[in-house]
């Protein structure tokens, strides 16, 4: 679904820091959205935490960079790390080149997927008021 | 009345001590304890700073570092190594992220926390201004970088101001492939950087700094800075991080398990002068890390070359792109040479990226800059086929009847007749070169009977002047450097040219046998899939 420029499936659920979720059976895969990446500009590296690491709701678990920013990444649940992508360890760009496919960050397996309540979620009508607003917030320059 | 920030300004602290308050005074204002921050950083002693992601091994020559108890840590931040003297120093905005409205930061975010460091430059009478996306510069010299990361609810940013400039220092502690470069070169790259001592003739007083680092601060930000200590809270905490990094754990945190940077550099003298190209090459990622553009001939403005650089450095190792940047920045008019233009600057681009093949090949890359190729990519004349191989007279044993001859009979005597037996097994082609003209006539002969691709042994200073004439030939080949005493350095090139150079030279066997593998290689892969 294309909002104001930006590519932001409908299924996907959105965290503040323009992270995404994709909720499959009891799992979370997690990666950076559209807005996000034309914010960011080249990915340079991304943290990989091993498997079965432990996350909580609200809290960091990993860091990805682009230029000379180290940004981080919130859990939306509590659980564990279940797969991390490699390909992004010589990588990186495929999260350029594509955020909601190959670009994948993480797995996370959930123990409560209605923590994912929180999150932006929903058609047009849900995302667009919100990049509206992100938009006029970091509309460049 | 304006809000009050904090103004914390410690003495000097260890690597360890300041990356540790780091991470305590951006986690706690995350949390919304402390307040906002401006703060300061010295290191003593000295100390080689990372990137959040770089490795020691790397990016620094530790061994150097140990010798002169220069320490080595990590940031919590991005962006590249650098070596922090007792002389630079450092700021850092700790702040709630609801001060900029923002939950990311932004392009016009970055180029606005430049703006206080511009603006107490230009105080000081420093002509500085801003250098996307996150670097400050004088007249396309860079004198400050900044970065910075978050946690929960606080941003930390931070830049460097470069005091004083230590640049063989600098050189000795990080692994810049500056070994390879000529002294006149170091000269050149010594360029690419300047310092407040440099622009102001003198060593800058840091107090004075300070004050005009807060004044510029204090009137964009619309706030007052009150000094202050750390708060209990601060204090417990970094005695609780202060272990974690100090250790060897966090020091050493990234460890690529297979080497991944290597130099490779390649040259080209046109009539107008030489131009050099050296690259650092992240071989895993396949991108660009660092590159120098060098030479003997002059450039306009001056920093033209340095943005021609920066253009680069960075950018995934995909030729055509890489081309096309070259191109587009000489169309922008951001660059003059006198009678060179872009393709100039691409041929020997293209004759380095063909040594980032060499090297994916397999063939170990200290051999890289040993070989050349000419009318196609090394990738490319494998993929060809190389059907001739191509051996200098000067190699053949003195006394050998046959110096003068275009053959040899594999006697066993020298390292050709080593090389021609090699040639033999795999059918090639073999010609002894015996003079200029018949390397020449060779070539054409070759090409008009359908050979594929070429392989000749040759010095390298020879290759280099004629790299014109083997192009123009246009019969796609690898040249092999030679060892031993080469008539360029005897000044003998004449009598080398016509044939009549009375030394021997001697193939690197090593890289014939590399080559004639990754021949052989080729050659099974295509028949795989034919
Ligand atoms: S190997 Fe060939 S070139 Fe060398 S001495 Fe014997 S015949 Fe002459
Ligand atoms: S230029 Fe001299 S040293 Fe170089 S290949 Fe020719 S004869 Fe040998």
């Amino acid at each position: 679904m294309e909002i104001l420029g930006y590519n932001m499936p409908e299924d996907l659920y959105y965290d503040e820091h323009h992270f995404w979720f994709r909720k499959e059976g009891d799992e979370l895969v997690v990666g950076m959205d559209d807005f996000a990446i034309k914010l960011a500009g080249q990915i340079v590296f991304v943290q990989l935490p091993y498997e079965g690491k432990a996350v909580s709701a609200g809290k960091k678990f990993a860091k990805v960079e682009s230029g000379k920013w180290l940004g981080t990444v919130y859990s939306p649940v509590d659980g564990e790390i279940s797969a991390v992508n490699e390909e992004l360890e010589e990588n990186p760009e495929l999260i350029n080149s594509d955020c909601y496919g190959q670009g994948w960050m993480y797995r996370i397996k959930a123990d409560d997927m209605s923590q994912l309540d929180e999150l932006k979620h929903g058609g047009r009508e849900v995302l667009e008021p919100w990049l509206q607003e992100d938009k006029a917030k970091f509309a460049k320059d | 009345m304006h809000t009050q920030w904090r103004l914390l300004d410690l003495p000097p602290l260890t690597a360890a001590e300041n990356m540790a308050l780091d991470a305590v005074l951006v986690e706690l204002r995350g949390q919304g304890h402390s307040t906002n921050t401006l703060r300061f950083l010295r290191f003593r002693p000295a100390t080689v700073l990372l990137g959040f992601h770089q490795s020691v091994q790397e990016e620094v020559r530790t061994d150097y570092c140990q010798a002169h108890g220069i320490d080595i840590n990590r940031r919590i931040t991005g962006g590249g190594g650098l070596l922090f003297d007792e002389s630079q120093l450092g700021w850092e905005l700790i702040c709630d992220k609801a001060v900029f409205g923002v939950t990311v930061p932004n392009t016009a975010l970055f180029r606005r926390l430049c703006q206080p460091t511009i603006a107490a430059l230009q105080n000081m009478g420093v002509d500085a201004s801003f250098r996307p996306r996150n670097d400050i510069e004088v007249a396309g010299r860079k004198i400050s970088g900044t970065g910075g990361t978050d946690s929960d609810a606080a941003f930390l940013f931070q830049g460097t101001l470069l005091m004083d400039f230590d640049v063989e220092t600098m050189l000795k502690c990080l692994r810049i492939p500056v070994e390879k470069l000529k002294d006149k070169e170091i000269e050149s790259v010594r360029k690419r950087v300047t310092c407040l001592a440099w622009e102001l003739g003198k060593s800058p007083d840091c107090e004075l700094v300070k004050a005009r680092l807060v004044e510029a601060f204090a009137e964009d930000l619309g706030v007052d800075f009150v000094p202050g200590g750390l708060t209990a809270e601060e204090e417990d905490l970094l005695a609780e991080k202060l272990p974690h990094f100090q250790s060897q754990e966090w020091i050493d945190m990234v460890r690529p398990s297979r080497s991944r940077t290597e130099v490779v550099q390649a040259a080209r003298k046109s009539p107008y002068g030489l131009v050099r190209i050296t690259l650092q090459v992240d071989l895993v990622r396949n991108t660009l890390k660092d590159l120098f553009i060098t030479g003997d001939f002059l450039s306009f403005p001056g920093r033209a070359l340095y943005d021609l650089e920066s253009v680069l450095r960075g950018k995934k190792i995909v030729a055509e792109d890489l081309y096309t940047l070259v191109r587009d920045f000489f169309a922008s008019g951001r660059i003059h040479i006198p009678d060179m233009g872009p393709e100039d600057i691409i041929q020997p681009l293209a004759m380095a990226l063909a040594k980032v093949d060499i090297a994916k090949a397999g063939i170990p890359l200290e051999w890289c800059n040993r070989i050349n190729t000419t009318c196609a990519s090394f990738t490319e004349v494998l993929a060809l086929g190389i059907d001739a191989l191509l051996l200098p007279y000067c190699a053949k044993d003195k006394t050998c009847a046959l110096r003068h001859e275009d053959y040899c009979t594999a006697c066993g005597l020298c390292s050709v007749g080593s090389a021609w037996q090699m040639g033999e097994e795999r059918g090639l082609a073999l010609v002894c070169i015996t003079n200029f003209e018949h390397l020449q006539e060779e070539l054409v002969r070759l090409k008009a009977r359908g050979c594929r691709a070429f392989a000749g042994c040759c010095c390298q200073q020879f290759f280099v002047k004629h790299a014109e004439d083997f192009a123009a030939i246009g019969l796609p080949g690898i040249l092999l450097d030679i060892e031993d005493t080469t008539c360029y350095e005897l000044g003998e090139e004449r009598a080398a040219y016509k044939g009549s150079y009375d030394r021997q030279t001697h193939l690197n066997m090593d890289l014939v046998r590399a080559i004639l593998a990754a021949a052989d290689k080729a050659r099974e892969g295509r028949h795989g899939t034919a």
